[in-house]
């Protein structure tokens, strides 16, 4: 005896008959079966000997399913309204009954012979035995669905037509009986149910809609309320795909929508793109971006149209400034900044920031900051571009807050990224900026600093270097003095009682004007100069310092007139004034004698101090009774004062020429309401020559960089023809500058004259590389 | 019984009152125990992740069952016992109870009457055994014993628990052999999955029960299974001798002669009579088995002859027939199917030989020809540069094949074949001269039709001096391209024709 396991009779259709009644209760909802007992049951057959009865068993499984679902068959078709809610009720049922059947009831009939059966069977033979639960779907598939399949599907159409109209819908029908095509689907490779039957129909009812609703409402509201409705209705859309499509078919409803609602009306919106910026309706442009963005290819239009605009708008912007060829920096910049800063609001605004619409922006801007009519063949932009950075960071009658100049900066810095020549940029900047440095003019270091890291970050270390330099230099110098008056201190050495500070400046890195004239330097002075002479070369052997003279400043106290004034002077003048500590009047030629001023410069001068009455012309005769009485008198004209030592590179044509036989005397009649007078010089002013001059300097640069880059590729490549030579020195050259080809062809020239290059023999238009 | 009753009744009250009174309980578990002493219960109430005869807090599920003697009782009367009768309880946990088992987890999940309910009633195992499952799912660890070995295989096949049945059968490989023939004979078939289990087991250790003293206690079932296995390592005519031991053990051939001279009554001789014809059915059934071939002549001769009323006269004139033949005499294709001409493998051959038989087939192209086929098992086996087959005879001759599986100097990128003619020294050479034709094939064992067949060699001499010849038969890449089907298994068959072999006067 086997624990109570022992051999039994098998009486097959009594206990079918058990199995039958419990199975008939899951298939109709009944939650009062003992599945213990019935897989008992079926755990009984499926192991009687010596015969097992697990095909009867399944035959009459089979059997049974098909009686049942004919049951519900006509249960459905007896239903005279409402199909879908009953044929859903009652597929649920069945669906879940054959689920517990499958996993639980069957389990072991499944696991013991049905797989077994389905793997002996030979390869490629349809099988002729399934799973419980696929065999029941199978059955409620060609027995119940294909029966009433057309009938259904109508329901759900209609439901999903009504949802669509706004009205109350069971919403779970419909999402119902799509999960229930695809369950159907599961037993088939084919898988047309759902394909076929479901979404195929789902898909062109939605394009009749949405079809005959477009063209509907774009006729009655007009283009600018359909974008709203369409980006409303493809949201709706997209919240019904969820409920009602599986997820597979998402994306082929995307597409169909946006072929609708959008393809088919693209050229009406991609038309109406250029009034919205005209009138500048931000919401609409936005949702037509948001409309267009949506399928492919439909911006590109729009991108054109946007270009174009920007172009317009700026060209037309830069045609209102006045005096075309002398414009004012300011309202220049300024006004392309507007520009920019107008449709770059608009692209934040309107475009979603689009990568595409930066890129479009950016374009226009190069077109209108490089190829307007005040820049028509001119590198007008980076010239006014630097001479209004020089407004922005020198001290004047402005005085920003200094956040609001980095964010001006910093606009500038972005406009720059659109200059062409961005050398012209360099050469002026880099100018502008000495004359800050030496002149002590500039708002802040720190700004400065602001300025040289946003330039660096625009265009490279190589195109600041030299700046970067040019603040070296004063952090040394201010270090220098420091030390030298240690030097002197602790060497008992004395250079007067004047205060005296040097920058020393490295060669190479500054913008400077040659000196123009030779100079002697002053007695008082001479003592100074050589005491730093004699320092540096102890402290720095092997370096030469190169004085600069025309860039000096001196502050001279006077004593001549009824009060004390303080003279602000260049060096020149202060060279010319110095002269009349000792003497009461002198000549001309005197004062060439002491200053060794050349003709041009002498008169310069001289004309600045008599223009700021200090000095007074008279002839001859007159001068011999001044003498004389000033002599009596024993006016003191001591040449007491601070000097200090400042570059300055303003240089000034002689505007006037005195006569040979002129005689010279202090005014002792000056006076002023001010005790401080800065002389005024016309070393301050730019001239248009020092301007002209600036732009040969770019030139002759630019041929020495052409050579240079040429003399590279030449080396690199050892041969190479015309066209191509040519076409490498501008992609070389791009990045600083836009050369053109007269230029290359002349700097190729030089350098076969200089045996660099030489031409291939007997073709003339190819290059080898000499030396 | 209806004492016993009253006790599991009143039980569940005694455990309501647990929250209340931690005295009280004690002293009631105290009584209880004296009560259920027969049954050995043991207070498990401090190991909460335990399954339990006695409830604790922790428990949320009870399982009914019978107790043995009730399912003994229920076996006699109907297939089901009542389940409000049901006398057995364990306490268990859910989540556990669902964890290691699929089935269990469907079935408190699945939403029909055992998902909502505490108890579970399961009609037909004792509740002993159940317990032990439950402490299976619990540990996965399953007490198995030659006790309960058969009820625990099939509670784990009922209940799908595979690794239980996994197990019982490694139990079962453990145990020993004298057990094992209890088992055997115990087996009512209840089970035909366990029964096989057991044939296998035996099998596996086939000369222990094949031997001469235990041979008897067999199953005709299990006889006949172990005599269709290769793998005995017992000599054939040992094999013999325990086969005719079962047989006289087991039928009345062998006591028939002397039945036959005892007068005996009509309906007697009418019952003996299809008793003996059924035994004649076993017996000849049995000896087809018996592979006779593999027997000494002189073992057929003193050994089996003496019984040879009782052996089919097909299987003894198949005997002598193969044992007369000449060894050199390849073998027939059609004797390959006859498994009696095989010899039973040695069971302790690890390393592979590759294969040296050459077999003779009718060639289908040509009527005259005489041909073989030499299947080289094993192939990759080879280890040495030239293969060699074994020696076999036609035309007269002594003939050998050689192969060279990875090329060699003449054909360096070819698997290269040869003819070798065996000489005998003491004969003189012109009696060696052979003027032959013969060509050799490679079996395609994929695709019968795409079976390279290379040219034929007219009018080649063999002689003292020049005994081998042959040439490169296919590339060694072809060769060894396993989707082209010239090795298949490991095997690679190479066949010879041999379309003439006229001897030449010298």
């Amino acid at each position: 005896m086997m624990n109570g396991l022992g051999r039994q009779d098998i009486d097959f259709n009594t206990i079918w008959k058990n199995i039958a009644d419990q199975v008939y209760k899951i298939l109709t909802g009944s939650q009062n079966v003992s599945a213990m007992f019935l897989y008992e049951d079926v755990y009984k057959l499926c192991i009687a000997q010596p015969q097992p009865y697990c095909e009867p068993l399944y035959e009459n499984i089979k059997k049974f399913f098909e009686q049942h679902v004919d049951q519900i068959l006509l249960i459905i078709l007896d239903t005279k309204s409402d199909t879908i809610s009953e044929y859903l009720k009652q597929w649920k049922l069945f669906f879940s009954g054959c689920e517990l059947c499958n996993k639980v009831i069957f389990r072991y009939l499944n696991l013991n012979w049905i797989n077994k059966k389905i793997l002996d069977k030979k390869f490629g033979h349809p099988p002729d035995v399934y799973e419980i639960q696929i065999l029941g779907l199978m059955i409620w598939k060609e027995r119940l669905f294909f029966k009433i399949k057309d009938r259904v599907l109508k329901c759900v159409e209609i439901l999903i037509q009504k949802d669509r109209d706004g009205e109350l819908v069971q919403h779970q029908f419909i999402s119902q009986f799509m999960e229930s095509l695809i369950k159907l689907d599961s037993v088939d490779k084919d898988r047309t149910l759902y394909l076929i039957e479901y979404e195929a129909s789902y898909l062109e009812n939605t394009r009749q809609f949405y079809t005959r609703e477009s063209v509907a409402f774009i006729a009655s509201s007009g283009i600018s309320s359909y974008m709203k409705k369409a980006e409303t209705r493809i949201d709706e859309e997209e919240q019904r795909s969820q409920k009602y499509l599986n997820s597979s078919s998402h994306d082929k409803m995307r597409r169909l929508l946006h072929s609708i609602l959008i393809e088919k009306h693209k050229e009406l919106l991609q038309s109406e793109c250029i009034n919205y910026l005209k009138d500048e309706k931000l919401d609409e442009i936005y949702n037509m971006y948001k409309l267009l963005s949506r399928i492919e290819g439909g911006l590109a239009p729009v991108l054109e149209t946007v270009q174009k605009y920007i172009q317009h708008v700026g060209i037309d912007a830069i045609k209102s400034i006045p005096d075309r060829n002398n414009p004012d920096p300011k309202i220049y910049v300024e006004t392309l900044l507007k520009i920019y800063l107008q449709f770059s609001s608009i692209i934040k605004k309107s475009f979603n920031n689009d990568v595409s619409f930066i890129t479009v922006l950016d374009l226009a801007c190069h077109k209108i900051f490089n190829q307007n009519h005040i820049t028509r063949n001119t590198t007008k932009s980076p010239e006014l571009l630097a001479k209004y950075c020089d407004m922005l960071l020198k001290k004047g009658n402005k005085q920003h807050e200094e956040i609001e100049l980095e964010e001006k900066l910093g606009q500038i810095i972005v406009l720059f990224k659109y200059v062409d020549d961005k050398d012209v940029f360099q050469k002026f900047y880099s100018k502008m900026l000495s004359r800050r440095l030496i002149n002590g003019t500039s708002v802040s270091d720190d700004i400065e600093k602001f300025m040289i890291t946003g330039l660096k970050q625009a265009c490279g270390f190589e195109y600041t270097s030299k700046f970067q330099r040019m603040f070296n230099d004063i952090t040394l110098s201010a270090e220098t003095n420091e030390e030298f008056k240690n030097h002197l201190i602790k060497n008992s050495l004395s250079i007067g009682k004047i205060d005296f500070s040097i920058l020393v400046l490295t060669s190479g890195s500054w913008s400077l004007h040659s000196q123009t004239s030779s100079f002697i330097v002053p007695q008082e002075l001479t003592l100074c100069i050589s005491a730093f002479q004699q320092y540096y070369s102890t402290q720095h052997q092997g370096r030469k310092l190169n004085w600069l003279h025309h860039l000096c400043k001196a502050e001279a106290k006077s004593f001549f007139a009824k009060k004390s004034y303080d003279f602000q002077v260049t060096n020149f003048q202060l060279g010319i004034l110095l002269i009349f500590n000792t003497q009461e009047s002198v000549s001309l030629e005197e004062i060439t004698k002491f200053t060794n001023l050349n003709e041009n410069e002498l008169s310069r001068t001289l004309q600045s101090l008599i223009e700021a009455k200090i000095l007074i012309s008279k002839k001859k005769d007159q001068n011999s009774i001044n003498n004389n009485n000033n002599n009596n008198n024993n006016n003191n004209n001591n040449g007491e004062g601070n000097n200090s030592l400042v570059d300055s590179a303003n240089n000034m044509q002689p505007s006037s020429s005195s006569s040979s036989t002129q005689e010279y005397t202090v005014n002792s009649a000056y006076s002023n309401k001010r005790s401080k007078v800065k002389v005024s010089s016309s070393l301050q002013k730019e001239t248009p020559l020092q301007n002209e001059e600036t732009y040969k300097g770019i030139d002759e640069d630019r041929k020495l960089y052409l050579q240079a880059s040429i003399v590279r590729i030449m080396k690199a490549r050892k041969t190479m023809n015309h066209v191509s030579l040519i076409q490498e020195v501008i992609e070389h050259s791009r990045l600083r500058f836009q050369p053109n080809i007269p230029m290359i062809k002349k700097c190729i020239e030089q350098l076969i004259e200089k045996e660099y290059i030489t031409r291939a023999e007997g073709e003339s238009d190819r290059y080898l590389y000499a030396a | 019984m209806e004492q016993k009753m009253d006790f599991l009744n009143v039980k569940p009250i005694e455990l309501e009152l647990q929250g209340l009174s931690i005295a009280t309980v004690k002293n009631n578990e105290q009584w209880d125990l004296d009560g259920f002493n027969q049954y050995k219960f043991v207070d498990e109430s401090e190991y909460e992740d335990q399954p339990s005869f006695q409830k604790n807090l922790s428990h949320d599920l009870t399982f009914l069952l019978p107790t043995l003697d009730q399912l003994q009782d229920g076996a006699d009367s109907s297939g089901h016992v009542d389940q409000s009768h049901l006398r057995g309880r364990i306490y268990a946990h859910k989540e556990k109870v669902a964890l290691k088992s699929e089935y269990f987890s469907l079935l408190l999940t699945n939403g029909m009457k055992e998902s909502k309910q505490q108890e579970i009633s399961i009609p037909n195992i004792s509740v002993d055994i159940f317990f032990e499952i439950l402490m299976f799912l619990y540990t996965s660890e399953l007490s198995v014993n030659q006790e309960n070995l058969t009820s625990m295989f099939l509670v784990c096949d009922q209940f799908l628990l595979e690794d239980g049945k996994q197990i019982c059968r490694d139990f079962i490989k453990t145990l020993d052999n004298l057990i094992l023939e209890r088992f055997l004979l115990e087996d009512n078939g209840l089970c035909s999955e366990l029964t096989d289990l057991y044939i296998e087991q035996v099998c596996s250790n086939s000369s222990f029960f094949l031997n001469i003293e235990r041979v008897s206690k067999l199953g005709k079932d299990v006889l006949i299974k172990v005599l269709n296995r290769d793998d005995i390592p017992m000599k054939e005519i040992d094999i013999f001798r325990s086969t005719i031991e079962w047989v006289s053990c087991n039928t009345v051939l062998l006591s028939s002669s002397s039945t036959s001279t005892t007068t005996t009554t009509t309906t007697n001789n009418s019952n003996s009579i299809l008793i003996e014809q059924q035994d004649k059915n076993l017996v000849s059934k049995v000896f087809h088995l018996i592979r006779f071939p593999s027997i000494d002549y002189e073992d057929m001769v003193s050994v089996v002859e003496p019984y040879s009323h009782l052996i089919p006269s097909n299987l003894l004139l198949e005997s002598y027939r193969f044992l007369s033949k000449p060894k050199l005499i390849p073998m027939n294709e059609n004797d390959l199917l006859n498994p009696r001409l095989t010899p039973r493998k040695k069971p302790n051959q690890t390393t592979l030989v590759p294969g040296c038989d050459v077999i003779s087939f009718q060639c289908p192209d040509h009527k005259k020809c005489y041909s073989v086929s030499w299947p080289i098992h094993n192939f990759s086996a080879i280890k040495s540069q030239k293969h060699v087959s074994n020696c076999f005879e036609m035309y007269g001759l002594t003939w050998k094949m050689w192969a060279y599986p990875a090329g060699e100097a003449k054909h360096s990128d070819s698997f290269s074949v040869y003819l070798e003619a065996v000489r005998v020294k003491e004969k003189e050479s012109y009696e060696f001269l052979r003027n032959t034709t013969f060509f050799f094939g490679l079996v395609n064992q994929k695709n019968k039709t795409l079976c390279r067949h290379y040219p034929s060699s007219p009018n080649v001499l063999f002689n003292y001096e020049k005994s081998v010849w042959g040439n490169g038969l296919i590339e060694l890449k072809l060769l060894y391209d396993k989707s082209l089907g010239y090795m298949d298994n490991d095997c690679v068959t190479i066949q010879l024709h041999i379309l003439e072999c006229i001897a030449l006067d010298g």
